[in-house]
């Protein structure tokens, strides 16, 4: 009787011990957290970052939102630390990441949105319990690197059978529908990164105090298990057959490459390459495409009437990839292709 | 969890303590000397040029990081390798290892290699067994993957121009069969522009 009262106590004083501890560290504002001094290196990351101004919790999960999970893993983690075991660097759990999206939609809605509408927030379920292309291409461990990225294990941890033939189900249920290429997958926080000027003023930045590139920007990369900042991310060497195609050096583009890939020999048109050739050759993928979005159609006008040639309703006209044979394939077209008879010559030149 | 475990978090966490007293800020296993001296020892296998050395990947909190975990049983050679070398540095020039000029920890790294370094400070081999461990994990921690600990930034391989993630197609199967089906150019126009 004695031993389960005491029991009861210590479980009691137990539960309110822990998000008291991590109400304690929370309270600090990140300094607190990182006096466990596995964290010093992120501490010092995000006191230099764009989001040095946000508190640890608003991505990380707060000590009152109740969340268990958050208080286990705080609880383990401190046992960890105190008998020693923390082998592998510290580094964010699949469903760490999961639950950080919504944190990151809950201040940039807009982006949010604008991801949400767009083809990157497909769901596990979509890419892996997709029977026509598992029959086509079996599952393996290196479609996780373009999609699902964030999910800890090999493709038999998360698909069963791993294999060309169904049925096929998803082992962990609740990642059906997760996205599989979320905000994490393309921003990394812990790096450092200039303040948004707007943010400070209302008003649109000066250019010359911002970073080209946002400083966010890279490919969260599977093996290490961290992000690669945009700025190590290879631009291709693309080939049209023997001749070299002149590719814009925005390094942003560097990031979609590496999903939206050409095969080894660097062909344009091989895999799932669109290096614009053609009219638009040397044309970033961001001159078009919205970042978020991927929407096109806005972009047009920026250039068009003004720099073309032949008055073509560009806003409206069929740009398809559908048809392999379509001949007005945005990202390959060429002169040619519309004016097989020869191009004709252009009545006023533009300079 | 077991209750053992329990309680003693319980008691450990209520002292609110996180760091214990011997490892130094920010490492686990290394005291704040042996970490000097490690530092300088790694420091000169692969110095700091116009290239990032062992020193800017980290190399220190990767071993650091080994020694809690993969190496937790074998610290041994470890602690005897830095307090031979630094019992080493005191015999020749009355100095720990890490305050000598770089020439004097070359030279008594090169007696080390050679196996004739000091048999006060190395009885067994005059430091041979203890270069080769440094050297090897040294080059592990700078040539190794990130995800490890070492490689801090992908700095080494920057060095060597080897990207950290290559631009890859999937497909690659069959890629050969593929690249001669999707024949460049088939698609539109016979000429290029
Ligand atoms: C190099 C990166 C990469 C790898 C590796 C990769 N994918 Fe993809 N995946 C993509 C891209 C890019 C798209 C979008 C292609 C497009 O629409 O042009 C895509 C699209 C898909 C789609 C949607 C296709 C559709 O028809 O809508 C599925 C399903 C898919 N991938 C499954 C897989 C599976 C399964 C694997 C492993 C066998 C895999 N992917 C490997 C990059 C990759
Ligand atoms: C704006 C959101 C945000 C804030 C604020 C933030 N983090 Fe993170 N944190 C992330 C993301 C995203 C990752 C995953 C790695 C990355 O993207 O850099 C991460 C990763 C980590 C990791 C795992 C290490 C790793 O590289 O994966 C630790 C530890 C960590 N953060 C601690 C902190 C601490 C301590 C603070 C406050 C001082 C903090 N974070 C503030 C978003 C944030
Ligand atoms: C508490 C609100 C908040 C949360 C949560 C938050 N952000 Fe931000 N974020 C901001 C603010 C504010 C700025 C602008 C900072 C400035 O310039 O003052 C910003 C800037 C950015 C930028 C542009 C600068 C850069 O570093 O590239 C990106 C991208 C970004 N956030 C992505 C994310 C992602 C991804 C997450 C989730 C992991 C996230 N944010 C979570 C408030 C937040
Ligand atoms: C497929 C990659 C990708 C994904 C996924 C993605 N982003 Fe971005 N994001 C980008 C790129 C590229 C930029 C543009 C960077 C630049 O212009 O320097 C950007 C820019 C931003 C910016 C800065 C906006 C500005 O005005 O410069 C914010 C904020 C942001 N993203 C938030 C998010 C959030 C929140 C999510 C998840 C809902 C998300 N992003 C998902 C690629 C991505
Ligand atoms: C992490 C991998 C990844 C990155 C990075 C990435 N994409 Fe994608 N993208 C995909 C996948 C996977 C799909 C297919 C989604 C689907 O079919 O549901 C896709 C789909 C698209 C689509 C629509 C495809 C269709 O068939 O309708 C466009 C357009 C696109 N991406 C453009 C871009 C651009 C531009 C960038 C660079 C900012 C980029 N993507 C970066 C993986 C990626
Ligand atoms: C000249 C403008 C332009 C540029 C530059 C451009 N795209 Fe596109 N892209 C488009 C348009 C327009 C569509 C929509 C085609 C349609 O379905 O009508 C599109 C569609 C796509 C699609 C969906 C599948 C398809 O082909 O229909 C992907 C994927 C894509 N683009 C990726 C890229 C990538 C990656 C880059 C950079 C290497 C890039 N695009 C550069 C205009 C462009
Ligand atoms: C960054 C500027 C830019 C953007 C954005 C752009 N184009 Fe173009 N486009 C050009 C230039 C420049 C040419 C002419 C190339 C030449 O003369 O060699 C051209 C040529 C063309 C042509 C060939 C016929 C002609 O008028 O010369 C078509 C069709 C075309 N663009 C369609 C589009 C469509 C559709 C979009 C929107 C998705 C688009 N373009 C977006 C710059 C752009
Ligand atoms: C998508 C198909 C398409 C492409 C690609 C295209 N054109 Fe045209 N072009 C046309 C059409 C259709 C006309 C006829 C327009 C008309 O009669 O109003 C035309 C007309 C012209 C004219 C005569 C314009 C005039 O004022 O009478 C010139 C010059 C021309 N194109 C040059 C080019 C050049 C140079 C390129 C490559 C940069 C090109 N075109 C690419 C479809 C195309």
């Amino acid at each position: 009787m004695k031993i389960l009262s005491l029991l009861i106590l210590l479980v009691l004083a137990g539960c309110l011990a822990v998000p008291a501890i991590s109400f304690f560290y929370e309270s600090g504002g990140g300094a607190a957290c990182s006096r466990c001094h596995e964290m010093g290196h992120q501490y010092e990351q995000w006191l230099s970052s764009s989001h040095r101004n946000i508190p640890c919790t608003s991505c990380h999960g707060e000590a009152l939102s109740g969340s268990f999970r958050f208080h286990l893993t705080n609880v383990l983690r401190v046992r960890d630390h105190l008998l020693g075991n923390v082998p592998e660097p510290l580094r964010l759990r699949t469903a760490d990441f999961l639950e950080m999206q919504a944190r990151c939609a809950g201040c940039h809605r807009q982006e949010f949105a604008q991801w949400s509408a767009g083809p990157h927030s497909v769901s596990y379920e979509r890419l892996f319990l997709n029977a026509e292309h598992n029959r086509k291409e079996p599952p393996v461990d290196d479609c996780l690197r373009c999609h699902g990225m964030h999910f800890e294990g090999g493709i038999r941890d998360l698909l069963e059978p791993a294999s060309a033939r169904g049925p096929w189900r998803l082992r962990q249920e609740e990642l059906a529908g997760q996205p599989a290429i979320p905000c994490t997958t393309c921003h990394s926080m812990h790096r450092p990164g200039r303040l948004l000027a707007r943010w400070q003023t209302g008003s649109p930045p000066a250019a010359r105090f911002q970073e080209p590139v946002r400083p966010s920007v890279g490919l969260f990369d599977r093996r290490s298990r961290q992000a690669v900042p945009v700025s190590l991310l290879p631009l291709p060497r693309m080939q049209d057959r023997n001749r070299p195609v002149a590719i814009s050096p925005d390094p942003r583009q560097a990031l979609c490459y590496q999903c939206h890939a050409p095969l080894s020999a660097g062909q344009v048109r091989s895999g799932d390459d669109r290096t614009p050739t053609g009219v638009h050759e040397g044309l970033s993928c961001f001159s078009c495409h919205d970042k978020h979005r991927q929407t096109t159609r806005a972009s047009c006008a920026t250039c068009h009437p003004r720099l073309s040639n032949c008055n073509r309703p560009v806003e409206t006209m069929d740009t398809t990839f559908a048809d392999p044979g379509s001949r007005n394939n945005i990202h390959f077209v060429k002169c040619q292709d519309c004016h097989p008879q020869g191009v004709p010559t252009p009545k006023k030149k533009e300079s | 969890m077991k209750r053992r475990n329990f309680l003693t978090i319980a008691a450990l966490t209520a002292a609110s303590s996180c760091s214990r007293t011997s490892p130094a800020p920010g490492l686990r296993v290394l005291s704040g000397k042996e970490a000097r001296t490690l530092e300088a020892w790694v420091e000169r296998l692969i110095p700091t040029d116009q290239d990032a050395g062992a020193r800017e990947a980290g190399v220190v909190h990767f071993i650091d990081r080994l020694l809690a975990g993969w190496l937790k049983r074998k610290r041994q050679p470890w602690k005897s390798a830095l307090e031979g070398i630094d019992r080493g540095a005191f015999l020749a020039y009355a100095k720990p290892f890490y305050e000598l000029e770089p020439k004097r920890q070359i030279a008594l790294l090169e007696q080390m290699e050679a196996g004739k370094a000091s048999r006060e400070a190395f009885p067994d081999d005059g430091g041979k067994a203890a270069f080769e461990l440094v050297l090897s994990y040294t080059m592990m921690g700078f040539y190794g993957n990130p995800r490890h600990g070492g490689n801090r930034d992908y700095v080494s391989w920057q060095m060597l121009g080897v990207p950290a993630v290559p631009v890859r197609g999937r497909r690659h199967r069959d890629e050969a069969a593929l690249v001669e089906n999707e024949k460049p150019n088939s698609s539109s126009g016979k000429e290029t522009l």
